[in-house]
């Protein structure tokens, strides 16, 4: 689908003069910007298909991460009042010797983050490995609830483009820009015949 | 390396797939073939290339071949494969008739 330039075709041809010609202006202009969605959706919409399907199938894994087992989903209530709370390094330590258990020593460096829940009365310890491993502690009696892998780590770094390096992170937010345009001039294309029609006729579309 | 390869097959084969369909059905018909088999191609990669991309990460090999190969390499080598079926293709078409 080819937009046509009707408008601009017939001033060339000096068809129309004065008010007749600034009248035309206005479908001119719209020929203009349909020719624009027209190749801005094609060429932006190709170019950025790979990129736009990585980041689609990874944010549809994302949104059912936990159903897809993704995410462990633990489910626990507080064993002690939040104030009872056994210390962050006393934790940490429990869950470096747990994870350590599986044949790889860990040691605090290699823990990436601490995720403390007073309302459910855990802390999850992830591990900078490449499962993204993860220790549930429960924060009142220092008891290991859960050990698994974060599957959603390194999907949540794909669907950013962190997982291939600063660059890539520009590029993720240009698809996010790539899909709006395709999707506004895809409005246009779909709403500019029916435009031009409703004023050919002088009514609805 | 990985980068180049990437924007290489991401974004520039895609890019040299539209500009080649430029009047597509103007061009000869061992051509057009070889263009859609390219197409074809390439909707292949993005399917495996994904998958690729979203496999654990702890369970990629210490060399990390076949990872590479299917994530990266794909997206270069499934379409060359799938004009060049196509091209295979319109040759025996064009001998039967």
């Amino acid at each position: 689908m080819k937009p046509r330039a009707g408008g601009s075709a017939d001033i060339r041809r000096g068809g129309l003069v004065g008010a007749e010609a600034t009248r035309a202006k206005a479908p001119d202009a719209r020929a203009a910007l349909s020719r624009f969605a027209f190749y801005s959706h094609l060429w932006v919409g190709v170019i950025f298909t790979t990129a736009l399907v990585v980041i689609s199938v990874t944010g549809i894994l994302l949104n059912h991460k936990r159903g897809l087992g993704l995410m462990p989903d633990v489910v626990s209530k507080p064993s002690a009042p939040f104030a009872a709370a056994l210390p962050l390094a006393h934790l940490a330590r429990v869950a470096l010797e747990h994870a350590s258990t599986g044949g790889t020593e860990y040691a605090e460096r290699d823990i990436d983050r601490m995720d403390v829940r007073p309302r459910s009365g855990y802390v999850k310890v992830r591990l900078r490995n490449a499962a993204s491993t993860e220790v549930t502690v429960d924060i009142g009696t220092g008891n290991v609830l859960h050990m698994g892998r974060r599957g959603d780590v390194f999907l949540e770094k794909l669907h950013s483009g962190e997982a291939f390096g600063g660059i890539w992170v520009l590029i993720s937010d240009a698809a996010a820009v790539a899909l709006v345009l395709v999707c506004a001039t895809g409005y246009w294309l779909w709403l500019a015949p029916r435009l031009r029609r409703s004023g050919a006729t002088g009514g609805g579309a | 390396m990985t980068v180049a390869l990437m924007f290489l097959g991401v974004f520039l084969v895609p890019t040299l797939l539209l500009i080649v369909g430029h009047r597509i059905r103007r061009r000869a018909p061992r051509w057009r073939r070889m263009f859609w088999g390219a197409i074809a191609g390439y909707v292949v990669a993005m399917v495996v290339g994904t998958a690729a991309g979203i496999f654990p990460p702890e369970a990629w090999g210490p060399a990390d071949f076949w990872r590479g190969l299917l994530g990266l390499g794909t997206f270069l080598l499934a379409p060359a494969v799938g004009a060049v079926i196509g091209m295979a293709t319109a040759t025996r078409r064009s001998q039967a008739a």
